[in-house]
């Protein structure tokens, strides 16, 4: 009995990620190189429930992956941005994640 | 004095003095480049494009030879400069930054069968840096900055320092993009007096253009850029004054070209440079500069 309910509590654990992740995609302007890159995406994975981030520089768009209670409102963003250099425009959520190779770390 | 003495003295101070021409037209780019936050790829003989981030520290160290020689009075000279320079900068707010300068110098000179060899701690430097202007677009940027510093005399006067306190300042202009960066600065050096010795004020302007290299297309894998640099120097330095005399053999106009390397990584930078005179305007028996070789690593902290 005991046995049988750790092991369901196991399992939701397992699994809880995989069914509460979200993804944003925010427009960022003035990033150029890799370097530029990383001083974003270390503030980004700073913010609890945020699981991965990924860049594209030619586009300026920055995704990433977060648990579904995360909320980056457009202020803590351009804050967040303007700190590192950068210039952020927008940000669109969407209800799941679709990062090559996204999970939880 | 014996006349031997005489010039033996006049021969170091020439070449002493050629070397703080030298380090200055190092050292004072360290104020310049790279505009502010955000821009990598900054160029190699200028240190101050140091992107810095708010409340992020980041770090410079950069070995620097250079080697000066010619034929004076039938007499070879030979100057050999050897510089570990340690930068700090620190980033108060997204547009303002401060930064500090620590060079260690080994000089070593010969004239003949004359030999001198001195070694400590150079003048060091502090300055800030202000971002004017920021037009940003995805993945390219505009930016302008001053900025403005003084030179303090850590070193010691007329071995490894000037003895005096100095200020500069200067603008500095960066467009990049992800596949190049180009930078322009131009610069002023108001040199003060100590123990009788005023270095000649200077004016330099430079300019940089880093092209990357590899990869040819980014994705999301990339890890580095590696970036062809070349950058020309224009420096100009008034005459020394010794006791309010003129020196006539200090001074003098110098173009530099500098072809190097950079990569350009997440967290760290490396890069390496030769720093070449193509053209040299020096005055009277100033010892003339042959090379300069450069290798830097820079870490975000």
């Amino acid at each position: 009995m005991v046995f049988t309910a750790l092991f369901a509590a196991l399992s939701l654990v397992q699994t809880a990620p995989d069914t509460a992740q979200i993804q944003y995609d925010i427009r960022v302007d003035g990033i150029t190189c890799p370097f530029c890159f990383a001083t974003s995406k270390n503030a980004l994975e700073e913010i609890e429930g945020v699981h991965q981030v990924v860049g594209d520089l030619d586009s300026g768009i920055i995704s990433l992956c977060a648990e579904e209670s995360v909320t980056l409102s457009d202020d803590r963003l351009r804050d967040l941005f303007r700190s590192k250099g950068f210039t952020y425009r927008s940000a669109t959520r969407s209800d799941e994640c679709t990062i090559d190779g996204a999970e939880r770390e | 004095m014996t006349k031997h003495d005489r010039r033996k003295r006049k021969g170091l101070r020439t070449a002493s003095l050629q070397s703080r021409s030298v380090v200055c037209t190092l050292a004072l780019p360290f104020a310049l480049a790279a505009a502010t936050t955000g821009v990598s790829a900054a160029p190699i003989t200028t240190n101050t494009a140091l992107p810095v981030s708010e409340d992020e520290i980041i770090l410079r160290e950069q070995l620097i030879f250079t080697r000066a020689s010619d034929e004076f009075e039938a007499l070879s000279r030979e100057q050999t400069t050897k510089r570990a320079v340690s930068v700090a900068g620190y980033g108060v707010t997204s547009r303002l930054a401060v930064f500090g300068v620590v060079p260690v110098i080994d000089r070593a000179f010969r004239m003949g069968e004359i030999s001198t060899d001195v070694s400590g701690l150079g003048d060091a430097k502090a300055f800030m840096r202000y971002e004017l202007f920021r037009r940003d677009g995805p993945g390219r940027t505009l930016r302008t900055a001053a900025f403005a510093g003084v030179t303090l005399p850590t070193g010691r006067s007329g071995e490894t320092g000037d003895g005096s306190t100095d200020f500069f300042g200067g603008f500095i202009f960066t467009a990049a993009q992800t596949g190049w960066n180009f930078d322009g600065q131009i610069s002023f050096a108001l040199n003060g007096e100590a123990d009788g010795f005023e270095r000649g004020d200077s004016v330099r302007a430079d300019a940089s253009v880093q092209y990357r290299l590899s990869p040819q297309q980014i994705t999301t894998d990339t890890r580095g850029f590696l970036y062809g640099v070349l950058e020309a120097g224009l420096t100009y330095a008034e005459e020394n004054r010794i006791v309010n005399v003129i020196d006539p053999n200090s001074g003098g106009t110098t173009l530099w070209i500098t072809p190097g390397l950079q990569y350009a990584a997440t967290r760290w930078i490396a890069e390496a440079a030769v720093r070449i005179p193509v053209a040299t305007q020096l005055n009277g028996t100033a010892i003339e500069p042959d090379y300069e070789l450069i290798t830097s690593v820079r870490l975000n902290v």
